[in-house]
This record gives structure tokens, C-alpha cells and sequence, in this order.
């Protein structure tokens, strides 16, 4: 892989790619496993030296917990500021996910529990890592399909702003995000 | 306290009805209150907290669910924040300013909503120890939902709030328990109880709004409506759980609100396929000439599968 490519893919990590840049070098890493590869060290780098990460990451860990998953294509929020990278939902295409998996399942541990069982359990059963507004219960009458309810979710959340508000009924919308199902 | 005087031409059961709800929507937005109150929908029933306070840079509001994880959603003038512990993470977006029930006083307003909703003053009831106004919207066909509400006599806050189905059946109802209302409120209790450095941040502070501002007018257009709902906005998003932009389509009655999202198949299965729901809110999802269609609103299943069933692609300029 040549200097100018790795050079985006850092910089795209960094936030420093806007625009139709950003959506250039998106699509190349999105089409070619060798910059999936470099876009999860990049990723991991970055973490790691904004102390995101406990010493537990293993390399490999975005391999193994790639093959367990189906492969989701997701997005990118554009980024604008070197700062938020950390706070950025990066996401391409197959192996990345593999590496926010592996990031997310590593701050969920405790620092005193042991790492093992937990995350093994929690990368199994996680499904994509863009399930932000994913709930414990099921509030939608879906089967088990949790990737759909995560984006009905995600509408509903950006739909909830557009409604008219009769006082109460405007805070609605939220409550039933809040709102925990406890069966 | 707000004292209510009516003009004379709201003398008749709708004008009144619609003066109540004016004076609600900005009781709603300009005290402060915090209480506890139930939420009830599917024979489930939930209990919440929320604090809402006003200053001088607007409304900070702050729901906190007490049954099961401690969620919360925190939302002032510029952004909104949603603490979910079940995936231990926070999302943070930018609000948009409230639309409020458009209640103004002008005649026309309600005369348009009239044609579609009938208004009607009740009785007063004793709710969370307060005395409050019963004021009933019923929809006058199989496209909207109804509401009864009702609305403390003394302040104006909205103390209870119940959704029809168009069998007068609730669907989802909104009541408090405690409420205490027009006192000072401090700003520790409006941040979050529950972040810890482990909870990873979904955030891009620096972005001015998930809105991109369509370059041109929107190729997807919703052929047959039900009455009275009109086009109120186009936008396109970058939503977290979309590849690609989305176009997103809203429609209104007035009252009644419904968002149409299409986003081009992603050759995943995270779309909805036919019908779904939570509490009042329905979802219909119908593929579209390689795009994923899916209409939301809280409006009775009929509306939702209307709307998307007559969505019509328009490419080309």
C-alpha cells in the first residue's frame, strides 16, 4: 500500500478529511481488505493513545470477532475536529466494524471483572456497534430482529424532533426510548 | 398563576377546547415542574421522572426511566443527549427547537383542524391531587389518533394525557403521579446521574445538525395522503445506522405528525418489512425502486401503510 493512501487513511482517522475526500478514501477501504486492515490499526492506535483502551486489545481480536459477524456496512459521521475522534462513530464496511466491536466490548468491562467470559459473551451476541439507541427490551412487536428495531429506533429518535409538541406528548417521543420494558 | 379569560368568539365548546391547549403549550414551555409520572402502552406500565426548567438560555428538560436501567434523556436548546446503560453508551445530537401545538389564537388555525378532529370541553377531574380541565380531540376518520388531556386548572401544566385508537381505545397514556410546579429548580438536577469513563461517547459536537439541505427538490414524493396532512419539510440526514444520506419527508395534519425516510437498500436486512409498532408510534417499511421506504408518525396503522404504499420515485433533474 503506497505512503499517500496510508496518510488518508491516518488523517480520515483523525478527522481531518471532509467532504468528497472523506467519501473517497471511505469507498477505497470499504472495496479492499488491506485497508480495512490499516483503517482498524489506525483506529486502534488512535484509541490507545487517547488511553481508550485497556491493556487487554488483542490484535487479532477484530479477525476472530469479524468472522462472527455479518458483515454491516455503516457510516461515517464526518468529522471536523482532530479532538473528536475519539467520540466519532467510525464505521466502515466488514473488518472495521470488527474493531469498534472489539473497542465497545472492551470499555463495557468492568475494570475489576475479569475480561475473559464477558467479552466473549458480549461479542457473540452483539450484533453492530451503530445499536446506539439499542434498548435491553423490545418495544417494537418486531421477532428478535434487533438490527431493524436499532434503525426504527434511530428514526424515531430524529422523527421525534418534527413532532408538534401538545406540552407532554412532545417529551413522548423520548419516554418511550427511556421507557424500559421489564419482562 | 395564569389566570384564563376567553375571548368572546371562544365561547362555543372548540374555541375553548382550543384556548386550553394554548394555554397548555405554553405552560409546557415556560415553567418550571418536576415530577413523577406513569407511562403506560401494550398493557405495560412504566414509571419516570422528569425535571423541566426554564432560564434565560430556554428549556433544559430531563426524563430519568426508575424502572430497570436508569435511561436518561437530557435535552436543552441545542442538543439532546440519550444515556443508554444497556449498551453503555451516550448519543449525543442536536435538538431542534420544539414546534409547538399551533394553538395561536388566529381563526383559521382552527378552523382547519376542525375539519378533522372534533373538539370537546369535559368535566374536571382530581389528578395528582390537582384539579384539572378534561378537554377531548376525536379524530373524524381512521387516519389520526384522538387525545384526552387534561390540563391543571391553576397552572396550565398538562397533568395527564391518554392516545386513542379510533375505537376510543388508549393506546398510550402519559399521567402524573407528583408534580410540583413553578419553583426553583438548581442545575444539578438536570445533569445525568450515570456517566462513567467506561460508557462509550456517540457524538460529533462540532457538527452543526445532522441536516444536509437538499441541493434540489426531493425525488421521492407521497402520491396519496390521507386528508388534511400536507408536506411540512424535506431534509436529508446523516443518520448513525444509515450508509448513506438519507431523505427524509415530513408530513403533518396539524396536529398529527408522520416522517417518510428512504435510503437506498444496503444489502443488509436492517429494514422493516411491513407493519410494525411501539405503543402509538407505527412503522411501515416497503422497498421502492432499490430504496428502503419506511414512514413513522404516531397515527393509527392505516395512515403509515397509506403513506407507503403510494411513495413514488421522481430521479432526474
Amino acid at each position: 500500500m503506497n505512503e499517500t493512501l496510508k496518510e488518508q487513511i491516518s488523517a480520515l482517522v483523525d478527522g481531518e478529511l471532509e467532504g468528497p475526500e472523506q467519501d473517497r478514501i471511505i469507498r477505497q477501504i470499504e472495496q479492499d481488505p488491506q485497508l480495512q486492515h490499516q483503517w482498524e490499526r489506525y483506529n486502534l492506535i488512535s484509541d490507545a493513545l487517547n488511553s481508550h483502551l485497556t491493556g487487554n486489545v488483542r490484535h487479532n481480536l477484530a479477525a476472530r470477532v469479524s468472522d462472527a459477524l455479518v458483515h454491516e456496512p455503516i457510516v461515517f459521521a464526518p468529522q471536523r475536529k482532530k479532538k473528536h475522534v475519539k467520540d466519532a462513530v467510525k464505521h466502515v464496511a466488514g473488518m472495521a466494524v470488527a474493531a469498534s466491536v472489539a473497542v465497545v466490548v472492551v470499555l463495557s468491562v468492568q475494570p475489576e471483572a475479569p475480561v475473559t467470559s464477558v467479552q466473549s459473551t458480549q461479542v457473540a451476541t452483539v450484533p453492530a456497534p451503530n445499536d446506539w439507541v439499542r434498548v435491553s427490551g423490545t418495544h417494537w412487536d418486531l421477532q428478535s430482529q434487533p438490527a431493524v428495531e436499532s434503525k426504527l429506533n434511530s428514526y424515531l429518535v430524529n422523527h421525534s424532533e418534527y413532532t408538534l409538541s401538545t406540552g407532554m406528548q412532545g417529551v413522548i417521543p423520548y419516554v418511550r426510548i427511556v421507557g424500559y420494558d421489564a419482562e | 398563576m395564569l389566570v384564563f379569560s376567553l375571548p368572546v368568539w371562544a365561547q362555543n365548546d372548540s374555541g375553548m377546547v382550543h384556548s386550553w391547549l394554548a394555554k397548555t403549550s405554553e405552560a409546557m414551555r415556560t415553567l418550571n415542574y418536576e415530577g413523577t409520572f406513569v407511562y403506560s402502552h401494550n398493557g405495560k406500565l412504566e414509571s419516570m421522572r422528569i425535571i423541566h426548567k426554564v432560564d434565560a438560555y430556554g428549556e433544559h428538560e430531563r426524563l430519568v426511566s426508575l424502572n430497570g436501567e436508569a435511561r436518561e434523556v437530557i435535552r436543552n436548546n441545542t442538543r439532546i443527549t440519550c444515556i443508554l446503560p444497556a449498551s453503555k453508551s451516550v448519543v449525543v445530537d442536536k435538538s431542534r427547537p420544539k414546534q409547538f401545538f399551533p394553538f395561536s389564537m388566529a381563526a383559521r388555525n382552527i378552523n382547519r383542524l376542525d375539519k378533522y378532529y372534533e373538539f370537546r370541553l369535559g368535566k374536571q377531574e382530581r389528578i395528582a391531587g390537582r384539579m384539572a380541565q378534561r378537554v377531548s380531540i376525536k379524530p373524524r376518520d381512521i387516519y389520526r389518533y384522538g387525545y384526552r388531556l387534561w390540563i391543571d386548572t391553576e397552572s396550565g401544566i398538562l397533568l395527564k394525557s391518554d392516545m386513542l385508537n379510533t375505537r376510543g381505545r388508549s393506546v398510550e397514556q402519559v399521567m402524573f403521579t407528583d408534580i410540583r410546579i413553578n419553583h426553583d429548580i438548581p442545575s444539578e438536577a438536570l445533569t445525568p446521574q450515570i456517566v462513567g469513563k467506561e460508557y462509550k461517547w456517540f457524538a460529533d459536537d462540532e457538527k452543526p445538525s445532522t441536516e444536509i439541505k437538499p441541493l434540489r427538490t426531493p425525488e421521492w414524493k407521497v402520491s396519496k395522503l390521507p386528508q388534511g396532512y400536507m408536506m411540512a419539510e424535506s431534509n436529508h440526514h446523516r443518520l448513525p445506522t444509515s450508509k448513506w444520506p438519507v431523505e427524509h419527508l415530513v408530513y403533518t395534519d396539524g396536529l398529527a405528525t408522520v416522517s417518510v425516510y428512504v435510503e437506498k437498500l444496503q444489502g443488509k436486512d436492517d429494514s422493516l418489512h411491513g407493519v410494525s409498532h411501539m405503543g402509538a408510534v407505527h412503522a411501515y417499511g416497503n422497498v421502492v425502486d432499490k430504496h428502503q421506504v419506511t414512514v413513522v408518525g404516531e397515527v393509527p396503522q392505516q395512515a403509515v401503510e397509506l403513506i407507503g404504499n403510494s411513495i413514488v420515485h421522481m430521479p432526474g433533474k
